[in-house]
Protein backbone atom coordinates (compact mmCIF):
# COMPACT_ATOMS: atom_id res chain seq x y z
CA UNK A 1 0.00 0.00 0.00
CA UNK A 2 2.76 1.95 0.83
CA UNK A 3 4.70 1.80 -2.48
CA UNK A 4 1.70 2.15 -4.65
CA UNK A 5 0.45 5.23 -2.86
CA UNK A 6 3.90 7.34 -2.98
CA UNK A 7 4.21 11.35 -2.27
CA UNK A 8 4.48 11.33 -5.90
CA UNK A 9 1.19 9.38 -7.03
CA UNK A 10 -0.36 11.67 -4.74
CA UNK A 11 1.24 14.71 -6.36
CA UNK A 12 0.11 13.66 -9.90
CA UNK A 13 -3.42 12.64 -8.53
CA UNK A 14 -4.23 15.73 -7.36
CA UNK A 15 -2.82 17.86 -10.41
CA UNK A 16 -5.33 15.27 -12.64
CA UNK A 17 -8.07 16.82 -10.36
CA UNK A 18 -7.43 20.11 -10.72
CA UNK A 19 -6.90 19.88 -14.54
CA UNK A 20 -10.18 18.17 -14.25
CA UNK A 21 -11.94 21.21 -12.88
CA UNK A 22 -9.91 23.59 -15.17
CA UNK A 23 -8.65 22.13 -17.98
CA UNK A 24 -11.12 19.53 -18.91
CA UNK A 25 -14.38 21.66 -19.12
CA UNK A 26 -12.55 23.49 -22.35
CA UNK A 27 -12.62 20.28 -24.01
CA UNK A 28 -16.21 19.97 -23.35
CA UNK A 29 -18.28 18.61 -26.07
CA UNK A 30 -22.18 19.03 -25.28
CA UNK A 31 -22.06 18.79 -21.96
CA UNK A 32 -19.88 15.53 -21.95
CA UNK A 33 -16.39 15.75 -20.04
CA UNK A 34 -13.64 13.40 -19.97
CA UNK A 35 -11.80 12.79 -16.55
CA UNK A 36 -8.06 12.80 -16.78
CA UNK A 37 -7.94 11.59 -13.13
CA UNK A 38 -9.89 8.31 -14.18
CA UNK A 39 -7.15 8.36 -17.34
CA UNK A 40 -4.75 8.71 -14.80
CA UNK A 41 -6.03 5.77 -13.18
CA UNK A 42 -5.93 3.71 -16.01
CA UNK A 43 -2.67 4.39 -17.63
CA UNK A 44 -0.92 3.37 -14.03
CA UNK A 45 -3.33 0.22 -13.55
CA UNK A 46 -2.16 -1.09 -17.19
CA UNK A 47 1.55 -0.27 -16.89
CA UNK A 48 1.72 -0.72 -13.47
CA UNK A 49 -0.82 -3.67 -12.63
CA UNK A 50 -4.73 -4.38 -12.48
CA UNK A 51 -4.20 -4.59 -8.35
CA UNK A 52 -3.61 -0.52 -8.28
CA UNK A 53 -6.99 0.16 -9.48
CA UNK A 54 -8.20 -0.12 -5.87
CA UNK A 55 -6.08 2.07 -3.65
CA UNK A 56 -5.92 4.54 -6.51
CA UNK A 57 -9.78 4.74 -6.85
CA UNK A 58 -9.58 5.49 -2.74
CA UNK A 59 -7.29 8.46 -3.65
CA UNK A 60 -8.82 10.20 -6.71
CA UNK A 61 -12.07 9.63 -4.96
CA UNK A 62 -11.19 11.11 -1.48
CA UNK A 63 -9.72 14.23 -3.52
CA UNK A 64 -12.34 14.78 -5.80
CA UNK A 65 -14.36 14.69 -2.35
CA UNK A 66 -11.98 17.04 -1.00
CA UNK A 67 -11.98 19.95 -3.71
CA UNK A 68 -15.93 19.06 -5.00
CA UNK A 69 -19.04 20.55 -3.97
CA UNK A 70 -21.24 17.26 -3.38
CA UNK A 71 -21.52 15.60 -0.32
CA UNK A 72 -18.46 14.32 0.63
CA UNK A 73 -17.72 10.64 0.65
CA UNK A 74 -19.94 10.00 -2.30
CA UNK A 75 -16.80 10.29 -5.06
CA UNK A 76 -14.64 8.09 -2.65
CA UNK A 77 -17.49 5.47 -2.24
CA UNK A 78 -18.61 5.77 -6.21
CA UNK A 79 -14.63 5.36 -7.55
CA UNK A 80 -14.26 2.69 -4.60
CA UNK A 81 -17.62 0.69 -5.48
CA UNK A 82 -16.78 1.25 -9.20
CA UNK A 83 -13.68 -0.45 -9.27
CA UNK A 84 -14.19 -3.03 -6.47
CA UNK A 85 -17.56 -4.29 -9.50
CA UNK A 86 -15.07 -3.85 -12.41
CA UNK A 87 -12.33 -5.99 -10.58
CA UNK A 88 -14.82 -8.63 -9.32
CA UNK A 89 -16.67 -9.00 -12.69
CA UNK A 90 -13.66 -9.27 -14.25
CA UNK A 91 -10.92 -11.74 -12.14
CA UNK A 92 -10.85 -14.32 -14.73
CA UNK A 93 -10.24 -12.23 -17.54
CA UNK A 94 -7.23 -11.68 -19.95
CA UNK A 95 -6.36 -7.94 -20.11
CA UNK A 96 -4.16 -8.19 -22.58
CA UNK A 97 -5.38 -6.21 -25.35
CA UNK A 98 -5.62 -2.56 -25.28
CA UNK A 99 -9.12 -2.26 -26.78
CA UNK A 100 -10.39 -3.99 -23.69
CA UNK A 101 -8.82 -1.32 -21.83
CA UNK A 102 -10.07 1.32 -23.60
CA UNK A 103 -13.91 -0.31 -22.90
CA UNK A 104 -12.83 -0.84 -19.45
CA UNK A 105 -12.90 2.33 -18.93
CA UNK A 106 -15.72 3.50 -20.55
CA UNK A 107 -16.93 1.07 -17.91
CA UNK A 108 -15.74 2.25 -15.24
CA UNK A 109 -16.12 5.76 -15.67
CA UNK A 110 -20.01 5.54 -16.23
CA UNK A 111 -19.99 3.02 -13.65
CA UNK A 112 -18.51 5.53 -11.49
CA UNK A 113 -21.07 8.27 -12.97
CA UNK A 114 -24.08 6.17 -12.16
CA UNK A 115 -23.11 5.52 -9.09
CA UNK A 116 -22.58 9.32 -8.31
CA UNK A 117 -25.66 9.73 -10.05
CA UNK A 118 -27.80 7.54 -7.89
CA UNK A 119 -25.98 7.97 -4.13
CA UNK A 120 -26.92 12.05 -4.89
CA UNK A 121 -30.48 11.35 -6.06
CA UNK A 122 -30.80 8.93 -2.77
CA UNK A 123 -29.21 10.57 -0.06
CA UNK A 124 -29.75 14.34 -0.64
CA UNK A 125 -32.68 14.53 -3.30
CA UNK A 126 -30.84 17.63 -5.20
CA UNK A 127 -31.71 15.88 -8.14
CA UNK A 128 -33.72 13.76 -10.31
CA UNK A 129 -32.99 10.38 -12.58
CA UNK A 130 -33.35 11.53 -15.83
CA UNK A 131 -32.89 10.52 -19.97
CA UNK A 132 -30.76 13.79 -19.94
CA UNK A 133 -28.44 12.65 -16.88
CA UNK A 134 -27.86 9.26 -17.69
CA UNK A 135 -26.66 10.22 -21.13
CA UNK A 136 -24.27 12.94 -19.56
CA UNK A 137 -23.13 10.28 -17.73
CA UNK A 138 -22.87 7.32 -20.16
CA UNK A 139 -21.79 10.25 -22.91
CA UNK A 140 -18.70 11.56 -20.89
CA UNK A 141 -17.94 7.59 -19.98
CA UNK A 142 -17.50 7.32 -24.10
CA UNK A 143 -15.59 10.81 -24.10
CA UNK A 144 -13.20 9.69 -21.57
CA UNK A 145 -12.54 6.11 -22.71
CA UNK A 146 -12.23 8.00 -26.54
CA UNK A 147 -9.67 10.33 -24.70
CA UNK A 148 -7.80 7.64 -23.80
CA UNK A 149 -5.37 6.70 -26.24
CA UNK A 150 -4.50 9.94 -26.78
CA UNK A 151 -3.86 10.64 -22.97
CA UNK A 152 -1.76 7.06 -23.28
CA UNK A 153 0.22 8.43 -26.30
CA UNK A 154 0.77 12.05 -24.49
CA UNK A 155 2.05 10.25 -21.52
CA UNK A 156 4.43 7.88 -23.23
CA UNK A 157 6.09 10.78 -25.18
CA UNK A 158 6.23 12.60 -22.30
CA UNK A 159 7.95 9.95 -20.37
CA UNK A 160 10.29 8.86 -23.62
CA UNK A 161 11.69 12.75 -23.90
CA UNK A 162 12.22 12.95 -19.52
CA UNK A 163 14.18 9.30 -20.14
CA UNK A 164 15.95 10.62 -23.30
CA UNK A 165 17.23 13.63 -21.17
CA UNK A 166 18.30 11.90 -18.42
CA UNK A 167 22.26 10.47 -18.28
CA UNK A 168 22.89 6.95 -18.50
CA UNK A 169 24.00 7.01 -15.12
CA UNK A 170 21.21 8.72 -13.75
CA UNK A 171 19.50 5.51 -14.54
CA UNK A 172 20.86 3.31 -12.23
CA UNK A 173 21.06 5.44 -9.21
CA UNK B 1 35.73 30.89 -66.71
CA UNK B 2 36.85 32.57 -63.87
CA UNK B 3 34.08 35.20 -64.31
CA UNK B 4 31.56 32.00 -64.83
CA UNK B 5 32.38 30.47 -61.48
CA UNK B 6 32.88 33.92 -59.56
CA UNK B 7 28.87 34.39 -60.81
CA UNK B 8 28.13 31.30 -60.15
CA UNK B 9 29.48 31.70 -56.31
CA UNK B 10 27.74 35.25 -56.31
CA UNK B 11 24.74 33.70 -56.72
CA UNK B 12 25.24 30.57 -54.45
CA UNK B 13 25.71 33.45 -51.34
CA UNK B 14 23.15 35.20 -53.01
CA UNK B 15 20.51 31.76 -52.86
CA UNK B 16 22.25 31.21 -49.36
CA UNK B 17 21.19 34.92 -48.42
CA UNK B 18 17.78 34.79 -48.85
CA UNK B 19 17.16 31.58 -47.80
CA UNK B 20 18.44 32.52 -44.24
CA UNK B 21 16.19 35.93 -44.77
CA UNK B 22 13.05 33.68 -45.56
CA UNK B 23 13.56 31.92 -42.74
CA UNK B 24 14.32 35.06 -40.24
CA UNK B 25 11.03 36.59 -41.52
CA UNK B 26 9.21 33.16 -41.74
CA UNK B 27 10.04 33.39 -37.53
CA UNK B 28 9.30 36.65 -37.41
CA UNK B 29 5.86 36.18 -38.86
CA UNK B 30 4.94 33.46 -36.78
CA UNK B 31 5.95 35.77 -33.46
CA UNK B 32 3.62 38.73 -34.57
CA UNK B 33 1.16 35.92 -36.03
CA UNK B 34 1.06 34.43 -31.84
CA UNK B 35 0.80 38.42 -31.10
CA UNK B 36 -2.02 39.18 -33.44
CA UNK B 37 -4.03 35.98 -31.68
CA UNK B 38 -3.21 37.38 -28.19
CA UNK B 39 -4.07 40.47 -29.33
CA UNK B 40 -7.51 39.72 -30.45
CA UNK B 41 -8.33 37.88 -27.67
CA UNK B 42 -7.35 40.61 -25.58
CA UNK B 43 -9.63 42.93 -27.44
CA UNK B 44 -12.59 40.19 -26.91
CA UNK B 45 -11.99 40.05 -23.33
CA UNK B 46 -11.76 44.35 -23.73
CA UNK B 47 -15.17 44.25 -25.09
CA UNK B 48 -17.06 41.67 -22.55
CA UNK B 49 -15.48 43.48 -19.85
CA UNK B 50 -16.84 46.88 -21.34
CA UNK B 51 -20.15 45.63 -21.43
CA UNK B 52 -19.96 44.01 -18.06
CA UNK B 53 -18.70 47.36 -16.87
CA UNK B 54 -21.25 49.33 -18.41
CA UNK B 55 -23.93 47.14 -16.59
CA UNK B 56 -21.99 47.89 -13.46
CA UNK B 57 -22.21 51.13 -13.86
CA UNK B 58 -26.49 50.73 -13.57
CA UNK B 59 -26.00 48.68 -10.44
CA UNK B 60 -26.67 50.60 -7.43
CA UNK B 61 -25.41 48.16 -4.92
CA UNK B 62 -21.15 47.49 -4.03
CA UNK B 63 -20.18 45.08 -7.03
CA UNK B 64 -16.97 43.03 -7.76
CA UNK B 65 -15.96 41.63 -11.08
CA UNK B 66 -14.78 38.07 -10.88
CA UNK B 67 -13.56 35.76 -13.59
CA UNK B 68 -14.07 32.09 -13.60
CA UNK B 69 -11.34 30.02 -13.57
CA UNK B 70 -13.07 26.15 -13.13
CA UNK B 71 -16.35 24.05 -13.20
CA UNK B 72 -17.26 21.40 -10.73
CA UNK B 73 -16.25 17.49 -11.16
CA UNK B 74 -19.86 16.28 -12.27
CA UNK B 75 -21.28 17.03 -15.77
CA UNK B 76 -25.12 17.32 -14.26
CA UNK B 77 -23.63 19.77 -11.60
CA UNK B 78 -23.85 23.34 -12.69
CA UNK B 79 -21.45 25.03 -10.79
CA UNK B 80 -18.12 27.08 -11.19
CA UNK B 81 -14.98 28.01 -9.43
CA UNK B 82 -14.21 31.91 -9.23
CA UNK B 83 -11.06 33.48 -8.44
CA UNK B 84 -11.86 36.09 -5.83
CA UNK B 85 -12.75 35.07 -2.46
CA UNK B 86 -13.18 36.48 0.89
CA UNK B 87 -9.61 38.62 1.05
CA UNK B 88 -11.28 40.32 -2.21
CA UNK B 89 -14.64 41.19 -0.59
CA UNK B 90 -16.87 38.53 -2.16
CA UNK B 91 -19.36 36.77 0.55
CA UNK B 92 -21.66 34.12 0.73
CA UNK B 93 -25.05 34.71 -1.10
CA UNK B 94 -24.23 37.41 -3.60
CA UNK B 95 -25.56 37.66 -6.59
CA UNK B 96 -23.51 36.44 -9.66
CA UNK B 97 -24.84 38.61 -13.01
CA UNK B 98 -23.66 38.77 -16.49
CA UNK B 99 -24.45 41.82 -18.54
CA UNK B 100 -27.72 40.43 -19.88
CA UNK B 101 -29.04 38.71 -16.51
CA UNK B 102 -28.49 37.03 -13.85
CA UNK B 103 -26.39 33.80 -13.71
CA UNK B 104 -26.85 32.80 -9.98
CA UNK B 105 -25.35 32.85 -6.77
CA UNK B 106 -22.24 32.66 -4.41
CA UNK B 107 -22.46 29.79 -2.59
CA UNK B 108 -19.26 28.77 -1.16
CA UNK B 109 -16.46 31.03 -0.26
CA UNK B 110 -13.14 30.55 0.45
CA UNK B 111 -10.42 33.01 1.08
CA UNK B 112 -8.89 33.04 -2.38
CA UNK B 113 -11.31 31.29 -4.34
CA UNK B 114 -15.36 31.55 -4.51
CA UNK B 115 -17.99 29.04 -5.91
CA UNK B 116 -21.04 29.98 -7.96
CA UNK B 117 -23.95 28.16 -8.29
CA UNK B 118 -25.73 28.31 -11.49
CA UNK B 119 -29.37 28.97 -11.91
CA UNK B 120 -29.63 25.80 -13.95
CA UNK B 121 -27.83 23.72 -11.28
CA UNK B 122 -30.48 21.33 -9.79
CA UNK B 123 -30.45 23.03 -6.14
CA UNK B 124 -30.67 26.29 -7.90
CA UNK B 125 -34.51 27.98 -6.85
CA UNK B 126 -35.07 31.89 -7.71
CA UNK B 127 -38.58 33.42 -6.75
CA UNK B 128 -39.27 34.93 -9.93
CA UNK B 129 -42.01 37.14 -11.51
CA UNK B 130 -43.03 37.43 -15.04
CA UNK B 131 -42.69 41.38 -16.71
CA UNK B 132 -46.73 42.26 -17.87
CA UNK B 133 -48.95 39.39 -16.12
CA UNK B 134 -46.85 39.74 -12.81
CA UNK B 135 -47.47 36.21 -11.97
CA UNK B 136 -44.99 34.96 -9.52
CA UNK B 137 -43.33 31.44 -9.44
CA UNK B 138 -40.28 29.58 -8.35
CA UNK B 139 -37.71 29.17 -11.44
CA UNK B 140 -35.84 25.91 -10.66
CA UNK B 141 -32.75 24.12 -12.94
CA UNK B 142 -32.54 20.59 -13.67
CA UNK B 143 -29.06 20.10 -15.13
CA UNK B 144 -29.80 21.04 -18.36
CA UNK B 145 -29.55 24.58 -20.29
CA UNK B 146 -33.54 25.24 -19.67
CA UNK B 147 -35.14 26.62 -16.81
CA UNK B 148 -38.47 26.02 -15.17
CA UNK B 149 -40.88 28.46 -13.32
CA UNK B 150 -42.82 26.68 -11.32
CA UNK B 151 -46.29 26.81 -9.04
CA UNK B 152 -47.60 29.70 -11.33
CA UNK B 153 -51.60 29.64 -10.45
CA UNK B 154 -53.48 28.04 -13.35
CA UNK B 155 -55.54 31.31 -13.97
CA UNK B 156 -52.10 33.25 -14.58
CA UNK B 157 -52.34 35.07 -17.97
CA UNK B 158 -48.70 34.43 -19.04
CA UNK B 159 -47.36 34.16 -22.33
CA UNK B 160 -45.06 32.82 -24.27
CA UNK B 161 -42.49 35.20 -25.34
CA UNK B 162 -43.16 37.26 -21.76
CA UNK B 163 -39.49 37.88 -19.69
CA UNK B 164 -38.82 36.56 -16.24
CA UNK B 165 -37.68 38.65 -13.68
CA UNK B 166 -36.27 38.15 -10.18
CA UNK B 167 -39.43 39.32 -7.61
CA UNK B 168 -37.10 40.50 -4.64
CA UNK B 169 -38.08 37.90 -2.43
CA UNK B 170 -35.42 36.71 -0.27
CA UNK B 171 -31.91 37.30 0.67
CA UNK B 172 -29.93 36.91 -2.43
CA UNK B 173 -31.17 38.65 -5.78
CA UNK B 174 -32.47 42.03 -6.24
CA UNK B 175 -35.57 42.81 -7.96
CA UNK B 176 -36.15 43.24 -11.45
CA UNK B 177 -33.35 41.71 -12.55
CA UNK B 178 -34.01 39.61 -16.68
CA UNK B 179 -33.68 35.79 -16.12
CA UNK B 180 -35.02 34.59 -19.30
CA UNK B 181 -38.10 34.24 -21.71
CA UNK B 182 -40.55 32.02 -21.74
CA UNK B 183 -40.21 29.62 -24.17
CA UNK B 184 -43.89 26.98 -23.58
CA UNK B 185 -46.70 26.61 -21.14
CA UNK B 186 -48.09 23.75 -19.41
CA UNK B 187 -49.74 22.24 -16.51
CA UNK B 188 -47.14 20.56 -14.06
CA UNK B 189 -47.44 17.16 -13.35
CA UNK B 190 -50.02 17.49 -9.95
CA UNK B 191 -52.30 19.81 -12.37
CA UNK B 192 -52.79 22.15 -9.77
CA UNK B 193 -50.06 24.71 -11.30
CA UNK B 194 -48.86 25.81 -14.51
CA UNK B 195 -44.83 24.92 -14.81
CA UNK B 196 -43.41 27.26 -18.58
CA UNK B 197 -40.11 26.52 -19.87
CA UNK B 198 -37.86 29.39 -19.28
CA UNK B 199 -34.64 30.06 -21.70
CA UNK B 200 -32.06 32.49 -19.82
CA UNK B 201 -30.66 35.17 -21.08
CA UNK B 202 -26.99 34.15 -19.57
CA UNK B 203 -25.19 31.80 -21.79
CA UNK B 204 -24.10 29.19 -19.16
CA UNK B 205 -21.64 27.47 -21.49
CA UNK B 206 -19.76 31.02 -22.25
CA UNK B 207 -19.22 32.34 -19.01
CA UNK B 208 -15.83 33.57 -18.34
CA UNK B 209 -16.57 36.87 -16.39
CA UNK B 210 -19.48 37.58 -13.93
CA UNK B 211 -20.53 40.36 -11.69
CA UNK B 212 -21.08 39.61 -8.23
CA UNK B 213 -23.25 42.15 -6.29
CA UNK B 214 -24.28 42.19 -2.67
CA UNK B 215 -27.70 42.29 -1.42
CA UNK B 216 -28.63 41.84 1.47
CA UNK B 217 -32.11 43.53 2.67
CA UNK B 218 -32.87 42.09 5.50
CA UNK B 219 -29.21 43.21 7.10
Amino acid sequence: MYRILSVKVIFLALLFTVADMTISPLFQVGGLRFYFTILFIFYTAYHNGWHRILPLSFLVGLLRDLLGSQLFGIEMMSFVLAALLLDFVLQKMERGFFSLWVALCFLFTSLVLCLELLSTAFLTGQIQISWYVLALAFGSGFYTAVAMPFYFAAIDFWKKRKLKTQQQYDLFS
Amino acid sequence: MTQTLLGLKHNLFSAWRTFQSERTLQKRLDVLETKLIHFEEMERENERLKKLLDFKATMPKSTRAVRVIGQDLLPWRKTLILDKGSQHGIKKNMAALVERGLAGRIFEVGPLVSRALLLIDPDSRVSGITEVSRAQGVVAGDGSETLTMLYLELDAEIAVGEIVLTSGIGESYPKGIGIGTITSIEKDSSGLHLAAKVKPFAEFSKLEELLCIEYFPSK
